[in-house]
């Protein structure tokens, strides 16, 4: 047997934004929770809490998920990316000053799940289309923009590559 | 949401003799619908065993005469399979419409199958295809055909000792296809309010054989065996096509609830039959 918990909590390793943590949690905390109450890590944010809306969408293993729908102890050994793992010294990633540019800025509350979905569809494809930003953006709800700015500036960075 | 204990064996034969000697505890794969299960106090659980390290629940394997994808696949993973892609091109259209792709990042095949809630989508397409399902237990393996395995709204055959461990899906005859019709409220991260999946085995437009097979319309998917019948050894036309859509729409026992009425649903699967079966033999008419 790799891993059993005790009734209350699990001994939980994993890699956070580059840096190796390791923390005893409870076993059916969120890594939503583990994420914002536990390292204090809150641009991950949560509005709908059940897999509807993408405000709380991490990389998990370079993949997006919901970090609402996932129990923490199951990320045990995995590498996970927040907004808070994105720029380097200070520098914004081509996507992040894109949002600037671009003023896909409104309210701001979905724009860190927003900005991850946009950074794996960039990683993902050489190049994409207004169609295929807009495909892979149905899992992050913004109730601001009218998402016309947020698909401009992910364009605008698949652009500027070629 | 309460505390549990949690397991997470890296072997199957582990997974089953947990299941044996914990009556009721659950299964987690992908989580998204357990979570929410969980949340909304639908179920409860004291023990959970972890799918996650199982390598033989994540494989996609080429057979003789079929296909097997492993339970734990991810949607995800399902749409990115060059097997999946060669012989079952419209899995890749189920996944599509199926979810958010943070939610396919993690749902499993598997999952949606077990969780048999009434608009699931895969449980439609995969009865179409005659998909079985293989359930593993500490006392053995056993085949059940994907029409049998739900029984009802959120409730199938699988014992509770028992783990479903790959779907097998037969591969089709060289002129055979499928299509999965979904009708939802809108195009991003929504369940169906209903939906249509057609098989199909054709010589030029007429038919050899036919399935039709309709979701979110009963508890779990509806095998409609006459309209699927009246296609039989004939040419598809347009009227051959409504008259099955008829028969189809006969077949549906939908509810009224909070994504439509009885009423509405019943005539979706009229239009969504012909929908179907129209594009798979390439008629663009208007439906009437």
């Amino acid at each position: 047997m790799l891993s059993v918990s005790n009734t209350d909590y699990f001994d939980l390793e994993l890699t956070v934004n580059g840096t190796p943590v390791r923390r005893r949690i409870p076993t059916h905390l969120r890594l939503l929770d583990f994420l914002r109450e536990e390292l204090g890590l809150t641009g991950t944010k949560e509005v709908c809490g059940e897999g509807e809306c993408g405000a709380c969408t991490v990389l998990l293993d370079g993949l997006t998920v919901d970090a609402c729908l996932i129990f923490a102890v199951e990320t045990h050994g995995m590498e996970i990316t927040t907004i808070e793992g994105l720029s380097r010294n200070g520098n914004l990633t081509p996507l992040q000053q894109a949002f600037i540019d671009h003023h896909s800025v409104q309210c701001g509350f979905c724009i860190p799940g927003m900005i991850l979905s946009g950074e794996q569809m960039l990683r993902d494809h050489e190049q994409l289309t207004r169609e295929e930003i807009r495909q892979d953006l149905s899992g992050n709800i913004c109730r601001c923009t009218g998402y016309q700015k947020i698909v401009d500036a992910i364009e605008s960075v698949s652009r500027d590559r070629r | 949401m309460a505390e549990f204990t949690y397991h997470r064996p890296a072997r199957l034969t582990e997974a089953g003799d947990l299941m044996a000697t914990l009556p009721g505890a659950r299964l987690l794969a992908g989580g998204t619908d357990l979570l929410n299960d969980l949340d909304a106090g639908l179920v409860s659980a004291q023990h959970v065993i972890s799918l996650r390290d199982i390598p033989e629940l994540g494989s996609i394997t080429e057979r003789a005469d079929s296909i097997a994808v492993g339970a734990g696949c991810t949607i995800a993973a399902i749409e990115a399979s060059p097997v999946i892609h060669k012989y079952f091109p419209e899995l890749l259209s189920v996944g599509l419409v199926f979810a958010t792709p943070q939610v396919k990042h993690r749902a499993t095949l598997g999952g949606n199958i077990c969780s048999a809630v009434a608009c699931g989508d895969f449980p439609v397409i995969l009865t179409a295809l005659q998909a079985e399902v293989t359930l593993y237990s500490a006392e053995g393996t056993r085949s059940v055909p994907m029409r049998e395995f739900p029984l009802a709204n959120r409730k199938t055959c699988r014992r509770d000792s028992e783990i479903l461990t790959e779907i097998i899906i037969p591969k089709k005859p060289p002129a055979a296809l499928a299509r999965y019709e979904k009708f939802r409220r809108r195009a991003a991260g929504s369940l169906a309010v209903a939906s249509v999946a057609v098989y199909l085995d054709l010589d030029g437009t007429r038919c050899r054989q036919a399935r039709i097979v309709l979701g979110a319309v009963a508890p779990s998917p509806v095998n409609a065996v006459e309209a699927a019948a009246l296609l039989q050894q004939k040419d598809l036309t347009p009227e051959v096509i409504r008259q099955a859509a008829d028969l189809a729409r006969k077949a549906a026992r939908p509810i009224t609830d909070v994504r439509a009425t009885a009423e509405y649903r019943r005539e979706l699967i009229f239009v969504l039959t012909q929908r179907a079966l129209r594009a798979m033999v390439g008629y663009h008419g208007e439906i009437r």
